[in-house]
């Protein structure tokens, strides 16, 4: 019996290294591809005069939908900034999504609004719509606030949706910034090739960045070691991973927070889902289905240029819940979509990307605890080897450590937006440190996504803001309910 | 049984780590030192700019005739000291110096290119050729790899120089889109768009959103010396050439495109004839509302709605009756569509609206509120009875 169980561990703990010597070659192959990628990207774009752009009536219109729950206290900067972005034809839709405070009164109060008889026609199903607004003023005349009852954000962009007169629509978290250019930068794929479905923007942390009436004015890393961290993980996935994987046009997700999108080919998959906490990566499975179904070609993008910043979680208890969430909508998405998976008829993406995201995103936490709790006391029991250890801990731990040191090489190689030596010496320690500790406490947040994915829990938590300001902010904690 | 002992591949995997780690850290500090270095670089380019701006300008507004060969003062052996100087500063000191003043001196001279013209261009040009920006960018432009010839392509763009302009049009067939787009671009803005429209539309046989939106502004700046190429551009054998053209002759309202447009109507289909119904509507030479009239009645959904818009363009009064029957009848889209091309008609047309606006049918109803709303946005003189009742659901 014992012997048994002797070798089932050696065999699960062999299993574990040999999974994770695979993940390593897959990250090699995505990096390498990314760099090609990115290189190429910074080749096209360089100079391009994106001013062309902003007095020009050819350029195709955009909707920005902006979903708002309970954000008295930031949206009028918000809508603001999102009005003076450079472009020539926007339009900027607010949705207050049944908000319990003074979210709608700020928009009246500031932008002098009035009810409008504009139609609401329901494409997409939504909750009960109290109210379309417009301004009386001129300069505000390219904003549409929505007022309708509590329905969650994926209800909230579906009600934008209905309203919005454009055929490009643009998904923004109302408590993210978008560079002043950033949609010259994203709409320029959808420009150069038709087949351009949908683009996602980079996402960058703002933590104590300096702003001024809604720009970031000064990109500054953040002094604490947990934003710190962030970024490095957020360079890793955008640029090494979500480049890597639009250069094969196997992208599964774009991010809530900015997101480029054809509005026919939305209200052709239906719109965003409300029963799941993963509505990006859910509506990209769909828009994947729907272009293999029809058998008509397609892209779906990464732009690593334009640039939304947002405020990551400061802390432990923020970022827990931010996690979780994450892989609950992870897990949800591809138990959803599971008929794609190793379907020829999906391409890469049901042959590669999807089993990708399934053995190697979603599972690997699992994996990974699994390998510290078998071949630590493994050693010691004598079922495994030094030997076995050190490789356990390459595969797991020194080649993670590549990854991320590489992700903000690549960083400092294409955009350069940390300035200084000093800030570059700073991110290459936090890739290294990063997976000493703290990469192991998100394995757990992971695990307990998946827990709570199964339990039923559906919430999205709560996270710590401390919200921009004019400077550096550093002041108490405003907590700031997400819906 | 050990994994690590008992296999050369997971040896390997581990010394490749190590090996890997030891590289990155070598890369690392290699890049955060060059980050330093590009900041002094930076800071230097910045300096020399500083010093060869006054230098260069100083050139160029020199009295003395641009072209030495003439009776007046030969301005360029006037100035060739001073470009022996300059020569010098570019040439001095080690790679790396030679290569930040280059870019020193590149960066006057574009700033001058962009601010100048006339003769103090043309001096502008003759100094880029002296100091050898101009052979440069010409070397470029035979580069197998396609980012040096877009480079080129934009170097030659802001010298702004017309000799550039034949190896600019041979580069319009190149086999890399992007190359095509930039030569494009540098020839409008070497010899300007009425010069340069006629060789790219005659060469290209695609045209992108990116290049119509470069293109068109050249169409708008050049104006109607523009129109014999675009016309001459309707017998291409590609598609998206024509209608490109078609849809310029509708933006530029040129009367000759009726002429052109009238008898190819009927071999057009799709996207071409839509775009041409919607630039016979622009014009609006009585000949064609006819056609514009069948245009909104068509199986085709691209054209019909082309024919609706285009009736609201047209403007004439004749459209009242048919695009109120469109306003109650038909999806929802093209309701809207033909409310909003009623509400261009002018005051008849927002009476009509208004009047659609108390029609017993609630969905007709609350399209005609919905447009007039929208044109009281726009500044329309659209006062109506505003419900109070506002989201109002088809």
């Amino acid at each position: 019996m014992f012997i048994a169980i002797q070798s089932i561990a050696q065999l699960a703990g062999h299993a574990i290294i040999f999974y994770f010597v695979s993940l390593n070659l897959l990250y090699l192959v995505l990096t390498s591809v990314s760099l090609f990628a990115v290189v190429r990207y910074m080749r096209r774009n360089e100079l391009v005069d994106y001013r062309v752009l902003v007095r020009s009536a050819h350029a195709t219109p955009i909707s920005i939908i902006a979903p708002a729950h309970n954000e008295e206290a930031s949206i009028v900067a918000s809508i603001l900034s999102l009005l003076r972005l450079d472009y020539s034809a926007l339009e900027v839709i607010a949705v207050n999504d049944g908000s319990s405070d003074g979210t709608l009164a700020a928009l009246i109060k500031e932008f002098s609004l009035r009810e409008s008889q504009r139609l609401y026609y329901p494409r997409l199903p939504t909750k009960e719509v109290r109210g379309i607004y417009v301004s009386r003023r001129k300069e505000w005349r390219h904003l549409v606030v929505i007022d309708k009852e509590n329905g969650g954000k994926s209800d909230a962009l579906n009600a934008g949706i209905n309203v919005s007169q454009h055929p490009l629509l643009c998904a923004i978290d109302a408590d993210s910034i978008l560079d002043q250019d950033a949609l010259l930068r994203i709409v320029k794929p959808f420009l150069d090739d038709d087949r351009v479905v949908a683009a996602g923007g980079n996402i960058r942390i703002a933590n104590e960045c300096t702003s001024d009436r809604g720009r970031i004015t000064r990109v500054r890393l953040p002094r604490h070691w947990i934003p710190l961290f962030q970024i490095v993980e957020y360079l890793r996935a955008f640029l090494t991973g979500r480049m890597g994987w639009s250069a094969m046009n196997s992208l599964l997700i774009i991010s809530g927070a900015f997101g480029l999108f054809r509005k026919d080919v939305v209200l052709a998959c239906g719109g965003y889902r409300h029963d799941t906490v993963g509505e990006d990566m859910e509506l990209i499975a769909r828009i994947h289905r729907y272009f293999h179904d029809c058998k008509e070609p397609y892209r779906i993008v990464f732009i690593p240029d334009p640039v939304c910043w947002t405020e990551a979680p400061g802390n432990l208890r923020g970022l827990s819940r931010q996690r979780n969430r994450w892989h609950r909508g992870l897990l949800d998405t591809l138990l959803k979509h599971r008929s794609m998976m190793f379907r020829p008829s999906y391409g890469l993406v049901g042959m590669v990307a999807f089993p990708y995201f399934v053995f190697y995103e979603l599972l690997a936490p699992l994996l990974e605890a699994l390998g510290y709790l078998l071949l630590i006391p493994g050693v010691i029991l004598g079922l495994f080897t030094i030997g076995d250890l050190i490789l356990f801990f390459t595969v797991a731990v020194a080649y993670g450590v590549l990854f991320s040191t590489g992700a903000v090489l690549l960083e400092e190689v294409s955009f350069r937006r940390y300035e200084t030596p000093g800030d570059l010496l700073r991110l290459i320690i936090c890739a290294v440190i990063e997976n000493f500790g703290y990469r192991q406490i998100t394995v757990w947040w992971r695990i307990t996504g998946v827990w709570d994915y199964f339990r039923g829990v559906t919430s999205w938590g709560v996270i710590d803001r401390v919200g921009f300001t004019s400077t550096q902010h550093r002041g108490a904690d405003v907590t700031t309910p997400e819906h | 049984m050990s994994l690590y002992e008992g296999n050369v591949l997971f040896q390997i995997v581990v010394v490749g780590a190590i090996v890997a780690l030891v590289l990155t850290g070598v890369l690392s500090a290699f890049l955060v030192l060059r980050k330093s270095l590009l900041r002094s670089s930076d800071a230097y380019i910045a300096r020399e700019e500083c010093l060869l701006s006054p230098l260069i300008t100083g050139v160029i507004l020199t009295d003395g005739a641009v072209d030495g060969t003439g009776p007046d003062a030969d301005w360029h052996a006037t100035v060739r000291p001073e470009m022996e100087i300059i020569g010098k500063m570019l040439v001095g000191g080690s790679p790396l110096r030679r290569e930040w003043n280059r870019r020193a001196a590149w960066k006057v001279l574009r700033q001058l290119t962009s601010d100048l013209s006339g003769e103090a261009l043309g001096r502008t040009c003759t100094v880029c050729h002296d100091l050898g920006f101009f052979d440069a960018a010409m070397k470029l432009l035979k580069d197998r790899r396609w980012w040096k010839r877009t480079q080129g392509c934009r170097m030659l763009a802001s010298m702004k120089d017309r000799k550039a302009m034949y190896p600019l049009v041979q580069l319009l067939e190149d086999r890399n889109a992007d190359v095509r787009v930039e030569a494009a671009q540098a020839l409008i803005s070497i010899v300007g768009g009425a010069e340069a429209i006629g060789p790219i539309l005659s060469r290209v046989k695609s045209v992108s959103r990116w290049l119509k939106i470069t293109l068109s502004e050249a169409v708008q700046e050049s104006g109607s010396s523009v129109v014999p190429h675009l016309l001459a551009a309707l017998d291409s054998p590609y598609p998206p050439v024509r209608e490109f053209c078609i849809q310029m002759l509708g933006e530029l309202k040129d009367p000759e495109a009726v002429e052109a447009l009238l008898p190819r109507l009927d071999s057009l289909a799709g996207s071409e004839r839509a775009a041409a119904i919607t630039t016979l509507a622009s014009i609006g030479d009585s000949r064609a509302f006819t056609v514009i009239l069948e245009a909104s009645k068509d199986d085709n959904p691209l054209i019909r709605r082309a024919g609706i818009h285009g009736l609201g363009i047209f403007g004439s009064p004749e459209a009242i009756d048919p695009l109120s029957r469109f306003v109650r009848a038909g999806g929802v889209d093209e309701r809207i569509l033909a409310a909003e091309a009623l509400g261009g008609l002018g005051p008849e047309g927002a009476a009509r609206l208004h009047l659609i606006g108390k029609d017993e049918d609630e969905s007709t109803r609350v399209i005609a509120l919905h447009v007039l709303d929208l044109m009281q946005d726009s500044g329309a003189d659209v006062a109506y009875e505003g419900a109070g009742h506002s989201g109002e659901t088809v």
